[in-house]
């Protein structure tokens, strides 16, 4: 196993590794947040929604 | 079968067997990416010859594995939505596109970052990587037209004729790298009984594509909801599940 330090530093690489980790995990964490956002909107919007008279019969 | 993938075409059907299905996926592709993460990043030793650069390929691989299977889903869906006019292909096409462009970002962003250390650049014209940057331009493509049309019904038929034809580009970018001379290195699991990668590196590559999948299933579960309830908003089952 490596060394805590070795792990963080990654040696000469370590901007590139941590860059793509970053990159990764705010754009997998924003495709998480974004469609939940939007779902619990969109939820209360339709608990507000006046009935519309037009159900199926 | 048959009766199981008609009663899924149905709108209410689908949003219920989705609700269900979310919390699993979400767990499993928590344990994987954890189990993943730990062992690409803490338990499998430096590469011989790229030091630690390599431990990019934990985050590049999936994204580029899923950048073509979603794709390649959405090309499926296109055709079950042109066929047989089913609403949910409709929608799976409308909801994995921007996934699936956000996967293909993060393979090219992720590879670029790779290459820079390893190939002294970021980016050269190969057949590898410009057709994947042509995977990006078909999602948006399909993103573009999904928006640009105002009836969903006609958006969706556009959006899977484009998912279709644009599928001729998966077995380029797949095959890129045999057929053309590339700086990419070829493919690690040409011959899955001869692993060209050590298992302490490439079992946490597995765990980390897998969970990527689990990822992707578990996000487009929650966006077709959203975009069923949004399309439905006016329909019987709609509103007696937000106005008993």
């Amino acid at each position: 196993m490596n060394s805590l330090i070795e792990l963080l530093g990654m040696g000469p690489h370590g901007p590139y590794v941590w860059g793509s980790y970053l990159i990764v995990t705010v754009v997998l964490v924003w495709n998480v947040a974004a469609p939940l956002h939007r779902a619990r909107k969109l939820r209360e919007e339709l608990r507000r929604q006046p009935q519309s008279g037009r159900r199926a019969p | 079968m048959w009766q199981w993938f008609h009663r899924l075409g149905s709108p209410p059907s689908f949003y219920r067997f989705a609700g269900a299905l979310i919390p699993w996926l979400s767990a499993i592709t928590v344990i994987l990416i954890g189990a993943g993460l730990y062992g690409g990043l803490v338990l499998a030793p430096s590469d011989y010859q790229q030091g630690q650069g390599y431990r990019i390929i934990f985050v590049h691989v999936p994204s580029a594995w899923l950048s073509l299977f979603v794709y390649s889903s959405m090309a499926v869906a296109g055709v079950v939505a042109l066929i047989w006019r089913m609403k949910v292909a409709e929608i799976w096409i409308a909801a994995a596109a921007p996934l699936g462009a956000s996967f293909t970002f993060l393979a090219l962003v992720t590879g670029s970052l790779w290459g820079k250390p390893m190939w002294g650049t970021y980016w050269v014209w190969d057949a590898r990587l410009t057709s994947e940057l042509v995977l990006l331009f078909l999602y948006l493509g399909v993103i573009a037209l999904n928006n640009a049309i105002e009836d969903p019904r006609s958006a969706a038929r556009a959006c899977a004729l484009l998912s279709i034809v644009g599928a001729i580009n998966i077995p380029i970018i797949h095959y890129s790298v045999n057929w053309w001379y590339t700086l990419h290195q070829g493919p690690i699991l040409a011959d899955p009984a001869n692993p060209t990668v050590h298992p302490s590196m490439l079992l946490p590559l597995l765990w980390m594509a897998l969970g990527f999948t689990f990822y992707f299933f578990a996000v487009v579960l929650v966006r077709m909801r959203s975009e069923l309830l949004d399309r439905e908003r006016y329909s019987r089952w709609v509103e007696e599940l937000f106005q008993p």
